[in-house]
């Protein structure tokens, strides 16, 4: 139901610095901050393990440690974040609890990856560089009942606001 | 009069359910810091007699919208027995059950799958503990409150209370094996439980902390040395609490000194089943000379980096120039590699000491903290029979190898007495304390500004043979399968069950000595105490003895058991059934706050490559190029904590001479306060009625002018190879309150009364040599009009001018 990059089979280290490189290789726009690399290297995959912005190994195969999908949503998330402006200190409180799914379609959206299932809608913009979408907003009608004295009336509730207004005029006299 | 009609727009006030894609996240991540689930820590201390109770309340918060588990791992005082917790919902409060480790744990599992709110505490280490809290409803709270009551140790006439709050990032040795646990490294081949031990590194503040201590009795001195304090009389005791807002990110420490810290007299307390027992051996005779081959190991490992190696240098230069003649020294740094000055012992000349001095001076930290092979050579050389070896290990101790490292000091020492000084912000108190039991030495800890050189002073007096061998109270004693030993300055302490009279018996140098005391009432459960120090004990034995485990761990778990305790083999548990939570779930491991002092990039790995940017400092651009993921571990901001640079030094040249009544409780001025900083904001007066309110800043050390003497003294004892020289040197040492018996400086005296026996025939040498004698008779050094003759000799003579205006 989601896209197959993001269910990779076991991964070694070196594999995940691999695919998360991969996918990250698709994120749109240009890399803004000189100083954020496009891709965390395996170096950096272990410090963010150590910040706990990546969970710990799913199992050891031996001495190798092995990583799966979570590790791969937490890797581009991070990144993902960064390229948005934000610090590791912000993705640290963001990332925090976050589920697998909040994970990937976060994923899906950042690097605007079709959905390969019909039946699942887009679940964001897919700019991930734009802005927060704006909630609905919806029009009021606002009225001055006497001087300094107004009313706000939501017109989707209220049958016939002028009416009101004016009851509620007459009250105020 | 109707008006016209306007339609506006008006956003829905409150957002529904969370955004979800990345822009969900970007929500999360904006604007002010988001919550992790430890909003604050409350502490309230009490200090009666020799020992403390601290009530611990953490409270934990579920920012998510998901119920929620939470890991944290955390530090408590490492000689503390946890003698109850509570998980606190509301207004409900239910006490956790002390119970075998693996039952607790299942239990807790139980009420996790039921959907219970439950709290368990575990035991990793002496320090680490683990406090997990399940099923934490979205937007709701829960507190969880410890206990703990810890004997305090005496160094030098005062208590020592040491709260840590945050776990640093250890040097992990060994090869990754797998990862049981919730922490972030794995367990290796050299610590097993690697992985239950180390928690997050938080990119952000500690979490709040909120401290008061309550001190009992009559209070002589009292210094804090990471925090600016305030302090209100009460009654004959005191309260003191951080005089800034405080966070978890550094251990707070407070130095006291009463009636109790100054053992002069032994002293024995009881809680009506066990007793404890302290005594100071008397400090009046100096212990036997006998020749010592005295060797030091350095951490030179990237943690080390800054003010903690600088430090250390100073340490063991102050160590090196403290030595007599005759003795030998070694000096050896380590961080991943072995470096060693000489391959055997050196003699102790004018020419070694200024090769040692540089020698030392050329120190840089590199890499990763690799004690075990350090030990080792610090071990290797054969034990020389005459001659008394030390070793005196100087290291932050941030390293989880713990068992091997002991294992490796009680197998090889041979005789040799292992001294440990630990220098942090947030001190490894568990593991050096370990070490020094194994080697039958002491552990001193400092905070990296404190007076290096008075501590190492005042460990020299320890590096003498022990004042009384084979101490021993009769009765069933907790701890010590072994008598104890008692070095000058660290009292010995005896816990034993009964109540009744206790006799101490030890050999000193001039034979058997026996003491019978009789106990006060203590209001201290020693019961736990003793608990507590036999459950050390027998880890102590496991670590060395491991192939004895079938026979230790249950006698562990029954000494945990029957007092209530938290150890290796018992947890707390506490589970509330009153409520059923359901949904989906989400687990948080709180991170932690790296240490003040420490830089984020000395955490990224266990070596730390040299281009990582030094605290607080930006790395040069050419090092951006050649390294771009490092930027990854560059702070966000300038920590803007100005505490930081508020803080000095504790200590200063607070010996145990100098203990002030109390209306001359010390008020030094911060060393170095930061012009922009705002004065310390007073806390509000507590509701009881305070005689008087202190605001102490921690104390800045001051250069005695005794302390640059003993580092200019000469090999030979003589400074500048000059007789009238060290004659004014010996008054100054005098002047400053060291004899060859007592003080910081006896060492010095001891050297340069020795040089200056055989030239008792100038006037002015036994001029000298007399007022030593008077001051060891007790007498106050009086300046007579002869000694101006001194003055004009050398720079030794402009310090006794000094001291005679």
């Amino acid at each position: 139901m989601t896209h197959p990059e993001l269910h990779p089979a076991d991964l070694t280290l070196d594999a995940l610095e691999a695919a998360a490189a991969r996918l990250l290789a698709r994120a749109p726009g240009a890399l803004e901050d000189e100083r954020v690399s496009a891709a965390p290297d395996a170096r950096t995959l272990r410090y963010y393990q150590s910040l706990g912005l990546m969970d710990k190994p799913s199992r050891y195969d031996g001495r190798q440690a092995i990583y799966g999908r979570r590790h791969l949503l937490q890797a581009v998330c991070v990144k993902l974040l960064q390229r948005a402006g934000r610090s590791l200190q912000q993705a640290q409180a963001a990332l925090a609890g976050a589920t697998d799914e909040a994970l990937e379609s976060a994923v899906i959206d950042g690097l605007g990856l079709e959905s390969p299932s019909p039946r699942q809608a887009p679940l964001a913009t897919p700019d991930p560089f734009a802005p927060l979408p704006e909630p609905v907003a919806r029009p009021l009608v606002s009225a001055q009942l006497a001087p300094g004295v107004f009313v706000m009336i939501d017109p989707s509730l209220v049958s016939d606001p002028a009416a009101m207004i004016r009851r509620l005029t007459g009250a105020c006299r | 009069m109707t008006q016209p009609l306007r339609a506006v727009d008006l956003l829905p006030s409150s957002p529904s359910a969370p955004s979800r894609g990345l822009g969900g996240l970007l929500a999360l991540s904006a604007g002010a810091e988001r919550p992790f689930p430890l909003l604050g820590v409350k502490a309230r201390a009490s200090i009666v007699g020799p020992c403390a109770r601290t009530v611990i309340e953490q409270r934990f918060h579920n920012p998510l919208t998901v119920t929620l588990d939470v890991v944290h791992i955390f530090p408590l005082p490492e000689d503390g027995a946890v003698i109850e917790v509570e998980l606190v919902c509301g207004d409900l409060v239910v006490r956790a059950e002390c119970q075998e480790r693996e039952q607790a744990a299942a239990r807790f599992a139980e009420a996790q799958a039921a959907g219970h709110r439950a709290a368990l505490l575990s035991r990793e280490r002496d320090d680490v503990h683990t406090l997990r809290v399940t099923n934490l409803p979205p937007g709701e709270e829960v507190r969880v409150r410890i206990v703990v009551v810890e004997r305090l140790d005496s160094v030098d006439g005062r208590f020592v209370w040491r709260l840590p709050t945050t776990i640093p990032p250890r040097y992990l040795p060994g090869e990754a094996v797998g990862h049981s646990g919730p922490g972030v490294s794995p367990d290796t081949t050299a610590v097993p439980d690697a992985s239950r031990l180390q928690p997050p590194i938080s990119l952000g503040n500690g979490a709040p902390l909120d401290l008061e201590v309550t001190i009992a009795g009559p209070l002589f001195a009292l210094e804090s040395s990471l925090h600016a304090v305030s302090m209100a009389l009460d009654g004959g005791g005191a309260r003191v609490a951080p005089s800034a807002s405080a966070r978890c990110d550094r251990d707070f420490v407070l130095h006291v000194s009463t009636a109790d810290s100054k053992a002069l007299t032994p002293r024995a307390w009881t809680d009506g089943a066990f007793t404890l027992a302290v005594m100071e051996p008397p400090g009046a005779a100096l212990a036997p000379q006998i020749p010592r081959d005295a060797v030091f190991l350095i951490d030179i490992s990237g943690s080390m980096e800054g003010v903690k190696l600088d430090a250390a240098k100073r340490a063991v230069i102050a160590a090196v120039h403290g030595l007599m003649p005759g003795d030998r020294f070694q000096l050896i740094a380590f961080d991943d590699r072995v470096e060693v000055q000489h391959r055997s012992f050196t003699e102790v000349t004018d020419d070694s000491l200024r090769k040692a001095d540089a020698w030392v001076g050329r120190l840089r930290a590199r890499g990763g903290t690799e004690m075990l092979p350090a030990l080792q050579a610090g071990f290797s050389l054969p034990p020389i029979a005459g001659r008394l070896r030390t070793v005196l290990f100087i290291t932050d101790g941030q390293a989880w190898n713990e068992g091997e490292l002991v294992a490796a000091v009680a197998n090889r020492r041979q005789g040799a007495l292992l001294f440990t000084l630990g220098i942090d912000t947030a001190a490894a108190g568990a593991l050096l304390k370990k070490l020094a039991r194994a080697g039958g030495g002491t552990c001193e800890l400092l905070t990296p500004h404190e007076d290096v050189e008075a501590a190492v002073a005042r460990l020299e007096a320890r590096f003498g043979s022990p004042l009384i061998t084979n101490l021993v109270a009769e009765g069933r004693v907790s701890a010590r399968p072994e008598p104890q030993v008692v070095f000058a300055g660290r009292p010995a302490a005896l816990l034993v069950e009964g109540d009744g009279p206790i006799t101490l018996r030890g050999d000193d140098p001039s034979g058997e000595r026996r003491v019978t005391l009789t106990p006060t009432r203590s209001p201290m459960p020693l019961g736990a105490l003793w608990g507590r120090e036999r459950i050390a004990a027998l880890e102590d034995r496991l670590a060395v003895r491991p192939f004895e485990e079938e026979a230790i761990l249950p006698e562990l778990r029954r000494v945990a058991l029957a007092h209530h305790l938290a150890s290796r083999c018992t947890s707390f548990v506490a589970v509330e059934t009153g409520r059923v939570v359901t949904g989906p779930k989400a687990e948080i491991v709180q991170p932690q706050a790296l240490p003040m002092g420490w830089s984020e990039a000395l955490a990224a790995a266990p070596m730390p490559p040299p281009m990582m940017p030094a605290p607080g400092g930006a790395p040069a651009r050419s090092q951006v190029a050649a390294a771009p993921a490092m930027m990854d571990f560059m702070p966000a901001e300038p920590n803007d904590d100005d505490s930081v640079d508020m803080m000095s030094a504790g200590l200063a040249q607070a010996d145990a001479e100098e203990l002030a009544p109390m209306k001359e409780l010390r008020r030094a001025a911060p060393k170095r306060q930061k012009s922009a900083a705002p004065p310390p904001a007073p806390r509000p007066a507590p509701a009881s009625q305070m005689a008087k309110r202190e605001e102490l800043a921690p104390a800045a050390p001051q250069e005695a002018p005794d302390a640059r003497l003993a580092q200019t003294q000469g090999a030979d004892g003589h400074f500048g190879h000059d007789p009238r020289r060290t004659a004014a040197a010996l008054l100054v040492l005098i002047l400053c309150g060291s004899t060859r018996f007592k003080g910081l400086r006896r060492r010095a005296v001891a050297k340069a009364a020795a040089a200056l026996e055989p030239h008792r025939a100038l006037p002015e040498v036994s001029l000298a040599l007399d007022a030593l004698v008077a001051a060891e008779s007790g007498a106050t050094a009086t300046p007579s009009a002869a000694w101006r003759s001194l003055t004009s000799a050398g720079p030794e003579g402009a310090a006794l001018a000094g001291l005679l205006r």
